[in-house]
């Protein structure tokens, strides 16, 4: 008896303890804003999915989700930062968190994210970083790769390029001129906004743009061979080997995708975003594609502009933000959320998964093989560096791709754009 | 003898509205064919739109396309806040500009003069370079992410024009009118409501459709100003539906697209006939 009794007081005490620990934790409970421009079907499902996921484990500190326009995130966040109502937490890309960071509008993640930096290439680590502190968690990048219509090769019987950093811009190049015959044009490359593209597979050739980036005098551009190697092949393919679809040179990265369904090309270059319809394809029609191993020059390597996970420094709720990032970074989450984005995950862990999950297809393979090709773009930390790569280099280039000015003119106007930018 | 002289005449204005018709409806398919185009795009599977050779006409009625935009984007909700900040802003616009563009319309040049000048001057400034302040008197008078915030500076963005446009028809009224219901003994009151007021529907509904359309379409004021999903208007939803380096989610955007429509063409179709009806018809006559 006395046991029941006893047990029965501690039954109370319990429900009492309970009662006094959850009034409280209700009184205190949070909720932050989480800003995203995610605006793909499966990547929306995913965001939703592991913010209720973190809902339920976290009741106390809830994340609520506000969908912004990828296009126009940097006058939202400017807006919202200068009119001190920033979301607690948000997606963005490496290059444009910069300006934020270096007016302290974010908070350093450093010491925070610890536990998740051995687990990602220190290059990625460092494009979110600024003067050694963690601004950006990077979560995913793309890369730039040929993609291949499987069956015109084997119908042309010429083998697939296979492995990393085997395919070289010659390879390309002959592969582009091999598949161009009877009126057909071997390859399609939507060119319409080359120049980030341009600077980022520069690094193919070493290529800097930018020199003496700590030096107190800023950063000089030098536009040398290097630098001036991507662009000129680009041209050599069009109007010399004339082995790349006229029409295509004015489409978005994705434009040539209908093009390459349909057979006209065997190949078309772009960004692995294209992969989500390059699958939707496979699935309705059987389209047979695969990714080409990354372009090679001197290297392989690709400038990495990631996608980023933010804390504002006005954020009154910091500590259970970057706990927010390190529960989205889990390998499972980061995982499917690239993958509904056609990217490579930013962990090696969340890389594991996506290839098993993604094993029975050979282009989704590539991709994610070629994911340690991701190197830090020593350009996106200059400053001033998004607008002159928007105002100067971007319609020079496409000047340049047109026709209608040459190479030495090319390099003329990004030096002196530079010039009237600094 | 009558008939055999009016019917030759009457056969050969018919001959004449043929060409009229035939440009008319030429016209109209070069109006329409983008909706059409936008109507069945919004049926079509995310393959049919990764096609090369695109048809008019979806292969079947595809309707997920809005289900995800009515379920899942919240549009319901965007279009009903647009409704009430479009609806509002008119309303108010109106209301406001009919009575200053009279007076601006008829007071003493001088007066006249400089008020059309600083409206014009008003206009001159970039929405980049006024932003920032107008965020921030937003948020001072605290009316940030809400849609009477959005309705207040579409209201003031408005004005300028209305009173621009409304100046216009005023002037084109001939003010012997006014002087003639003086004459009948019409107090200043009467003459506006008698006389002024019916002869400017036309303006009044002119600049009303104005002012809809371009509340309902604005998209940058309201990405700035509109913080939560539930404050978000029809552009903010719509622009969702668009992606980096031109990827565009086709099929949803369209159907989201075209109901945008619905309710433009609506207010467009109820509204016009007074548009045409009514200016000046008979009021001087010799």
């Amino acid at each position: 008896m006395k046991r029941v009794k006893l047990l029965a007081l501690m039954s109370a005490c319990a429900m009492l303890a309970t009662v006094a620990v959850a009034i409280p934790a209700k009184a205190n409970s949070i909720e932050m804003t989480y800003l995203t421009p995610a605006y793909l079907k499966g990547t929306v499902a995913t965001t939703e999915r592991i913010v209720a996921d973190w809902n339920k484990a976290n009741p106390n500190a809830t994340v609520k989700i506000v969908y912004g326009d990828v296009n126009n995130m940097d006058d939202k966040l400017t807006t919202a930062f200068i009119g001190n109502v920033a979301p607690d937490i948000f997606q963005h890309e490496a290059a444009s968190i910069l300006p934020f960071s270096k007016q302290g509008y974010l908070a350093d993640l450093s010491k925070e994210m610890r536990p998740i930096k051995s687990s990602m290439p220190i290059g990625l680590w460092n494009v979110g970083s600024y003067k050694a502190k963690l601004y950006g968690v990077p979560t995913m990048t793309q890369t730039y790769s040929v993609f291949a219509n499987v069956d015109a090769f084997k119908k042309a019987g010429v083998p697939i390029p296979v492995g990393t950093n085997t395919f070289t811009w010659d390879d390309y190049r002959e592969l582009a001129k091999k598949f161009t015959t009877d009126g057909k044009y071997g390859l399609a490359w939507g060119l319409r906004s080359p120049a980030a593209m341009s600077m980022i597979m520069g690094m193919n050739y070493n290529a800097k743009f930018f020199r003496g980036l700590t030096s107190s005098g800023g950063a000089n551009l030098s536009v040398g061979a290097a630098e001036l190697e991507v662009p000129s092949r680009i041209h050599q393919m069009i109007y010399t080997d004339k082995s790349i679809d006229p029409a295509s040179l004015t489409m978005t990265g994705a434009g040539p995708i209908p093009g390459f369904l349909a057979g006209k090309y065997a190949m078309i270059f772009a960004a692995t975003y294209i992969a989500g319809d390059l699958d939707v394809a496979a699935k309705a029609s059987g389209f047979n594609w695969t990714a080409l191993p990354l372009l090679k020059g001197v290297t392989n390597q690709q400038g990495a502009n990631p996608q980023t996970l933010s804390v504002s420094a006005q954020s009154k709720h910091k500590k259970q933000a970057a706990a927010f990032i390190r529960f989205m970074v889990q390998d499972k989450n980061l995982a499917e959320l690239a993958l509904g984005e056609g990217l490579t995950p930013s962990t090696s862990g969340s890389l594991k998964i996506a290839q098993e999950t993604k094993k029975g297809s050979a282009g989704w393979k590539q991709i994610l093989d070629d994911g340690d090709a991701l190197a830090l773009a020593p350009f996106t930390l200059v400053p001033g560096y998004q607008k002159w790569k928007d105002t100067v280099l971007q319609p020079a280039m496409q000047q340049y791709i047109q026709g209608k000015i040459t190479i030495a003119e090319l390099k003329k106007r990004q030096l002196d754009g530079w010039k009237s930018i600094r | 003898m009558t008939q055999n002289i009016v019917k030759p005449e009457k056969k050969k204005r018919k001959l004449y509205l043929i060409p009229t018709y035939f440009l008319v409806i030429c016209y109209v398919i070069f109006l329409g064919f983008p909706f059409l185009w936008m109507f069945a795009t919004s049926f079509k599977t995310p393959y049919e739109l990764l096609q090369l050779n695109q048809s008019l006409f979806p292969e079947g009625f595809y309707l997920q396309n809005y289900v995800d935009i009515l379920e899942k984007r919240g549009l319901i909700n965007s279009a009903k806040n647009s409704l009430v900040i479009a609806v509002c802003t008119t309303v108010l616009t109106t209301i406001l500009a009919v009575p200053a563009g009279y007076a601006i319309a008829r007071l003493r040049k001088i007066f006249s003069g400089a008020a059309t000048g600083w409206i014009l001057i008003s206009q001159v400034f970039p929405v980049s370079l006024i932003i920032i302040p107008l965020f921030m008197a937003v948020r001072r008078v605290g009316l940030l992410d809400s849609i009477w915030g959005l309705v207040l500076v579409y209201l003031v963005a408005a004005l300028p024009f209305a009173l621009w446009m409304l100046k216009g028809y005023v002037s084109a009224i001939p003010i012997d009118l006014e002087e003639a219901g003086a004459m009948d003994g019409l107090s200043s009151f009467q003459i506006l409501r008698y006389i002024v007021f019916p002869l400017l529907v036309p303006g009044i509904v002119a600049t009303a459709l104005f002012t809809f359309l371009n509340s309902w379409n604005e998209f940058f004021f309201a990405l700035v100003l509109i913080q939560s999903p539930e404050s978000e208007t029809l552009p903010l939803t719509l622009a969702r539906f668009m992606g980096s380096e031109g990827q565009v989610l086709l099929g949803p955007l369209a159907a989201g697209a075209f109901l945008a429509t619905i309710p433009s063409l609506l207010v467009f179709g109820i509204m016009q006939k007074k548009l045409a009806s009514g200016l000046l018809s008979g009021a001087v006559k010799g």
